[in-house]
């Protein structure tokens, strides 16, 4: 029983690694693109009713 | 490229495309060296090893980022330049006087639709004829596009569909006038608020209808000063600098704003059609257009009658997500450098009240507290 247990904790451990490093690669290619405006700008003329 | 690492990212300004990207920073250090002439076998060998992981994997990401961040880089925008043909008006039936410190501007419109673009902001400046004039400003329409001159030179035109570029562009010129200096002296503009108190200042950000002028005019009623209010520049030496225009004050807040502003009961009211919005200008008080101000922090708000107060400090990297795509950074590689530098070490905050004495506390202790 115990030897069963070992091996599913190795597996367990194993099975996160691969986890691990694929989460790890998806954070590598993930990249925010953010564009600043083109030019000086007032407030954009977006409808946001009387706001606040 | 430019790349500044900001906690536990990257961020990288791709300088032909005038683009951040936030990245990890391995990612980063292999945008560099693809774009500095490195191999992509040489890069994936090293990746593989420092990853532990397959070949193919690692050749996959280094291929990833230089197909999407690299070869967009490698030209830059070509903007297509236009013969801008028009005729400028013989006679302007608008004419206004505007008085900032001692700096006269005369400023010409043909129709009330431009004048509505501009004056109200700048109402409290107005004064009668001058015959010393500092700087001449005009603005007329034509073949239905709306054109600014500057003594004389033609800066741009603009359609309606983008008119509020036209206004950021009067605003720029008007900035660049007051303190004699081009637009390559400025890191950025930033639609946001500021305040000064003694000798810093704080930016204020956040949507549209998030409660920025409002949180500015409060705050200016309770012992801070108002620098700007929706147009904020900062220059090369990353110092915050007066704008003159009337903060905006918006139909909703008149009830929590009169108490302090009487005024604003009678003030004129400006309907803006075309943007459904209705605002006063409040003047804003004792402004120094001789100081500028280095800034202490900057504080997302958003104002909101159903949330409980909470002021947490926020992630530069997700503080920088929210500013960069509201604002206008110089595209200079010397300022862009200074800007992520300038930017890395300022504490980021969100404010969320609906108790108006909680906010001004809060803003206090941010100008208390020691960096």
């Amino acid at each position: 029983m115990k030897k069963e247990k070992e091996i599913s904790r190795k597996d367990a451990l194993q099975k996160m690694g691969h986890y691990g490093k694929y989460a790890a690669l998806t954070a590598l290619s993930t990249y925010i693109f953010l564009n600043p405006k083109k030019a000086q700008a007032s407030s954009p003329p977006t409808n946001v009713g009387d706001g606040f | 490229m430019i790349t500044k690492e900001i906690e536990s990212k990257s961020i990288v300004w791709l300088q032909n495309a005038n683009q951040y990207i936030v990245v990890e920073k391995i990612t980063a250090k292999i945008t560099i060296r693809l774009s500095n002439g490195a191999s992509v076998e040489n890069i994936t060998r090293e990746l593989k090893k420092e990853l532990e992981i397959p070949f193919e994997k690692a050749k996959e990401l280094v291929m990833d980022i230089q197909k999407n961040i690299v070869n967009p880089n490698q030209k830059k925008k070509e903007s297509s330049p236009h013969k801008k043909t028009f005729k400028k008006p013989e006679s302007f039936p608008y004419v206004k006087f505007y008085k900032i410190n001692s700096i006269i501007f005369k400023v010409e419109f043909t129709n009330e639709f431009e004048l509505s673009l501009i004056h109200p902001k700048f109402a409290h400046l107005e004064i009668n004829d001058s015959s010393k004039i500092d700087f001449h400003f005009q603005v007329f329409t034509n073949n239905e596009k709306t054109f600014l001159v500057v003594d004389n030179k033609l800066i741009d035109s603009w359609s309606r569909e983008v008119i509020h570029y036209f206004q950021g562009k009067f605003s720029m010129k008007i900035v660049e006038s007051i303190y004699q200096k081009t637009e390559d002296d400025w890191m950025g503009v930033f639609h946001a608020s500021a305040i000064n108190h003694k000798e810093n200042s704080i930016l204020i950000l956040g949507d549209s209808g998030n409660g920025k002028s409002t949180s500015l005019a409060l705050l200016q009623a309770n012992g801070f000063h108002c620098i700007a209010d929706d147009f904020v520049p900062v220059d090369n030496k990353a110092s915050v600098h007066s704008f003159p225009a009337g903060i905006s004050i918006k139909r909703n807040s008149l009830d929590v704003l009169s108490p302090f502003y009487p005024e604003l009961k009678n003030s004129a009211e400006f309907h803006y059609k075309r943007f459904n919005k209705i605002v006063r200008y409040l003047p804003p008080k004792d402004i120094d257009y001789t100081k500028s101000f280095p800034c202490k922090a900057l504080i997302f708000i958003k104002y909101n009658k159903d949330l409980e107060f909470t002021l947490n400090p926020i992630s530069n990297s997700i503080a920088f997500e929210g500013l960069v795509p509201d604002s206008w950074i110089s595209s200079i590689p010397e300022n862009v450098t200074l800007f992520l530098d300038w930017f890395s070490s300022l504490p980021c905050y969100q404010l969320t009240y609906s108790n108006n004495e909680k906010m001004i506390s809060a803003v206090e202790k941010i100008f208390e507290h020691d960096a």
